[in-house]
C-alpha cells in the first residue's frame, strides 16, 4: 500500500488517548483502530517537538507517514499487530544505527517520527479546540446585525 | 629496620645494594618483596610516617587543562599524598587488571602497544591480588551467569559487555606493611629523606649517587648498585628531568620523551541518564544492582565487586575507539524533566507495552551514568619543569594535561553505541548530557597519573625498557604507572603492584648475576 492510497489520522480519544486509524480512500476502507496509549502517550508530543526543532531537514507529515507505514500491507492488521511491527521497526533502527538525539536522548528514528506525528496531532487538536463553535459564531453574527440595525436607526 | 634520618650527618654517604626512592604501592611492594633476600635495600620516603603540610607542599605545581581552559593549582597536591604509603593512603580500592587489548599495538591508537603481552604480567597479577587484599582475579562475567546479582546481557554482546572490578579494603600499604619492613634485617627505611636528583659516573651510563636532603636542610648522598624511582606518575618524570647536571635535559631524556604522554583516565561525571524499562531489574539483589555500587560477592569470597559496562575490543577496532566504561550511579535520586518522562513513558509503551507508570516509579528507574575512559597516548600531554622552586630548592613541575580528538571521538561514539545497545536489548534509553560545545566540562581526572616514563624497547619511543630500566642508564629503574605505554580504563594500583613484583624479581636476578660475575 502506497502513501497516497491511505490516510493516517491520530484523533483524540477517551482518557487523553490518541487513536490511530489508517483508512484507505473510497469504499475500500482499511481501518485500524489503535489505542495509541499502547504505542505512544500524549506526552510523546514533547519528544516529537524536540526532534522537529533540532531536525536539519524538517520532515513533512506526509513523509513521516510514508516512512512509518509505507511499503507494508496493512490489510487485516489489528492494533496489537501495528504495535508489534512498530516495536520491531524500533529495534531494527537501533541495530542499523538509525538513531536521532533530541535533547541528547538516543532514540530510534521510528520513535521520533511517531512522536512527531503525535506532536502535530496534538497541535491540531489544540487549534481546533480554540476555534469558536457554530452557536457562538451565530450569536456573534446576530449581535453584529443588531448593532448595525441600531447604528442605522441612529443615523 | 627504621633509620633515624635526623641522625645522619651532613655530607655523609650511605651505601646500599638497592635504593628505592618512594614508598607508595610500587616502592613498598619492591622493598617488601626483597625482604630476606640479602640485597641491602634502602627505602627512602620524602615525607614522614604521617602526612604533613611541609611535605605535601613540595608537590605544589601548576596543572593546565587545555580542554577545560583552566589552570588548577590544587590538582597536583590533592591527587597524591606525600608520606609513607604514598597515594595508597587515600585510594578507593578499585582493582582490575588491564585487558589483553591494552597490551596490543592498535593501528587506530598511535603510540599504543606494550613491550610484552598480558601473559607476561598474568603471574604477577596473580601474586599482586594477595598484596592488595582481593581474591585472585579469576571471576569473569560468565561466572556470574547463574548468580542473582549478575551481568545483564546487552544486545548480542558484540558491542557492549560487562567487566568486573574487585574492591580492595582498600589496603593502605604504608600502614599494613610498615612493621614488616621495620623488622627486616636487610631493609632500611628512612623517612623525611627527600631525593633531589641523581648524579652519574663519568661514563654517564650509571647513576653514581642520589642527592638527598632532610627538611632540616641536612644534605647527604646515597650510593647504590641500583636505584629504583617509585615516586608516582608525575614525580618519576620530575626526578629524571631535574637530574640534568650530567646529562642535559635530564636522565633518560636523550629523545625528549621524559614527561611526555602524561595520561589520566578522563572521568565523565553526569555524562548521561539511563532510563531502565524493566522495573524489576533495578530492585535489590537483581541484575542491575551489580552496576549500582560495590557489594559483597559470594563469587569473590564475600569481598566486594562491581560491574561496569564496557565497549568490546571488536567494536573499538571496528570504529577506531579507545577503551571505555560506564558505571551507574544510584537510582531514585535523579531529576526527571518533562521530556525525560515523555521518553520513559513512550519507551515503556513500545518496548514493554506498559505505559501506566507513576512519576515516582519513573524516577526510580533513571540512573545517572559515570564514564571512565582510556586516554590516548599523547606526546603533547606532558610534565615539564617550572622555573619556580620548592622549599628544598627543587624545580616545581608544570603539568599540561591534553586530551585529543581520539579521546573526544571515544566519548561521543561510545556513549551512542551504549545508547543504541540499550535500545536493541530493550533495556532502556540513554540520554547523553555531554555538552557538544564543551565536551570536557564535566570531565575530571581520576588522580591516576600515568605514562610519563613509558616503556618501549626502542629508546627513541620510550624512556624505559620492558623491565623499567631507563634507557642508557644501566642501574636506574622506574617503577609505577609512569611506565604504562597505554592505560586502559582500569584503575592503576593493581597493575602498579604487579609490575613492581615483576621488577623486584628482576632485581634479584640481576643481583644474582652480579654475584656470579664477581
Amino acid at each position: 500500500m502506497r502513501r497516497r492510497d491511505f490516510l493516517v489520522r491520530f484523533t483524540a480519544g477517551l482518557g487523553g488517548a490518541f487513536v490511530l486509524s489508517v483508512t484507505a480512500p473510497g469504499c475500500d476502507t482499511v481501518e485500524i483502530p489503535v489505542d495509541v496509549t499502547k504505542i505512544l502517550p500524549r506526552t510523546a508530543a514533547r519528544i516529537g517537538k524536540a526532534w522537529l526543532d533540532e531536525a536539519e531537514d524538517r520532515p513533512t507529515k506526509d513523509s513521516l507517514v510514508e516512512a512509518l507505514f509505507g511499503g507494508q500491507d496493512w490489510g487485516g492488521a489489528d492494533g496489537p499487530e501495528v504495535l508489534r511491527r512498530l516495536a520491531a521497526k524500533v529495534k531494527e533502527d537501533f541495530v542499523a544505527g538509525r538513531t536521532v538525539h533530541p535533547s541528547g536522548w538516543v532514540l530510534s528514528i521510528t520513535e521520533a517520527r511517531l512522536a512527531a506525528l503525535v506532536h502535530w496531532e496534538a497541535r491540531q487538536a489544540s487549534a481546533e479546540a480554540r476555534k469558536p463553535s457554530e452557536k457562538k459564531k451565530a450569536r456573534e453574527r446576530k449581535k453584529k446585525a443588531r448593532e448595525r440595525k441600531k447604528k442605522a436607526a441612529g443615523e | 629496620m627504621k633509620v633515624d634520618t635526623a641522625a645522619v650527618a651532613a655530607g655523609s654517604v650511605l651505601r646500599c645494594g638497592i635504593c628505592v626512592v618512594g614508598s607508595g604501592a610500587a616502592g613498598i611492594t619492591i622493598a617488601r618483596a626483597l625482604v630476606g633476600k640479602g640485597l641491602d635495600v634502602l627505602l627512602l620516603e620524602g615525607g614522614d610516617l604521617e602526612g604533613s603540610k611541609e611535605s605535601q607542599d613540595l608537590y605544589e605545581g601548576e596543572m593546565v587543562n587545555r580542554y577545560r581552559g583552566k589552570k588548577d593549582k590544587r590538582y597536583l597536591t590533592t591527587t597524591r599524598l606525600r608520606f609513607f604509603g604514598g597515594t595508597t593512603n587515600h585510594w578507593n580500592g578499585w582493582c582490575r587488571p588491564l585487558d589483553p587489548v591494552d597490551f596490543r599495538e592498535r593501528a587506530w591508537v598511535p603510540g599504543s602497544g606494550w613491550p610484552f603481552d598480558e601473559a607476561e604480567l598474568a603471574p604477577w597479577y596473580h601474586q599482586a591480588a594477595e598484596w592488595v587484599d582481593i581474591p585472585r582475579f579469576e571471576a569473569t562475567a560468565e561466572d556470574y551467569a547463574e548468580a542473582k546479582r549478575r551481568p545483564l546481557p546487552v544486545g548480542d554482546g558484540s558491542r557492549i559487555e560487562t567487566k568486573i572490578f574487585h574492591y580492595s579494603k582498600p589496603t593502605r600499604f604504608g600502614t599494613k606493611y610498615r612493621q614488616e619492613l621495620f623488622d627486616a634485617a636487610d631493609v632500611r627505611v628512612m623517612t623525611g629523606a627527600n631525593v633531589l636528583g641523581f648524579r652519574t659516573h663519568e661514563g654517564k651510563d650509571r647513576v653514581h649517587h642520589a642527592d638527598v636532603k632532610t627538611f632540616a636542610g641536612v644534605g647527604f648522598t646515597v650510593e647504590a648498585t641500583r636505584f629504583v624511582i617509585a615516586c608516582g606518575g608525575v614525580e618519576n618524570a620530575r626526578l629524571l628531568l631535574v637530574s640534568d647536571a650530567d646529562q642535559p635535559g635530564g636522565l633518560g631524556n636523550q629523545h625528549d620523551l621524559v614527561g611526555r604522554y602524561f595520561s589520566d583516565h578522563p572521568h565523565g561525571h553526569r555524562s548521561g541518564k539511563l532510563a531502565f524499562l524493566d522495573p524489576a531489574a533495578t530492585r535489590k539483589r537483581m541484575p542491575l544492582s551489580m552496576y549500582g555500587g560495590s557489594k559483597a560477592d559470594p563469587l569473590a569470597g564475600g569481598k566486594r565487586t562491581r560491574g561496569v559496562f564496557t565497549t568490546t575490543p571488536a567494536v573499538q577496532e571496528a570504529e577506531g575507539l579507545l577503551q571505555f566504561s560506564v558505571q551507574l550511579k544510584s537510582f531514585a535520586t535523579q531529576k526527571v524533566n518533562e521530556l525525560d518522562e515523555a521518553v520513559l513513558e513512550s519507551s515503556f509503551a513500545l518496548d514493554a507495552g506498559r505505559p501506566d507508570r507513576t512519576d515516582g516509579e519513573l524516577r526510580s528507574h533513571v540512573s545517572e551514568i559515570f564514564v571512565r575512559a582510556e586516554q590516548a597516548p599523547n606526546p603533547a600531554s606532558r610534565v615539564t619543569l617550572d622555573d619556580d622552586r620548592d622549599a628544598l630548592g627543587m624545580r616545581k613541575v608544570r603539568l599540561n594535561w591534553v586530551l585529543n580528538d581520539l579521546d573526544r571521538k571515544t566519548l561521543d561514539r561510545s556513549l551512542r553505541i551504549f545508547g543504541e545497545e540499550m535500545g536493541i536489548s530493550g533495556l532502556g534509553r540513554l540520554r547523553v548530557t555531554v555538552d557538544d560545545q564543551r565536551p570536557w566540562r564535566k570531565t575530571r581526572g581520576g588522580a591516576h597519573h600515568m605514562g610519563t616514563t613509558r616503556m618501549h624497547v626502542d629508546p627513541k619511543r620510550g624512556v624505559c625498557d620492558a623491565w623499567g630500566q631507563v634507557h642508557g642508564v644501566s642501574n636506574l629503574f622506574v617503577a609505577g604507572s609512569s611506565l604504562y605505554p597505554t592505560v586502559g580504563f582500569a584503575n592503576p594500583t593493581y597493575t602498579i603492584t604487579a609490575l613492581a613484583l615483576r621488577l623486584a624479581d628482576r632485581l634479584q636476578l640481576l643481583a644474582a648475576r652480579d654475584g656470579a660475575d664477581r
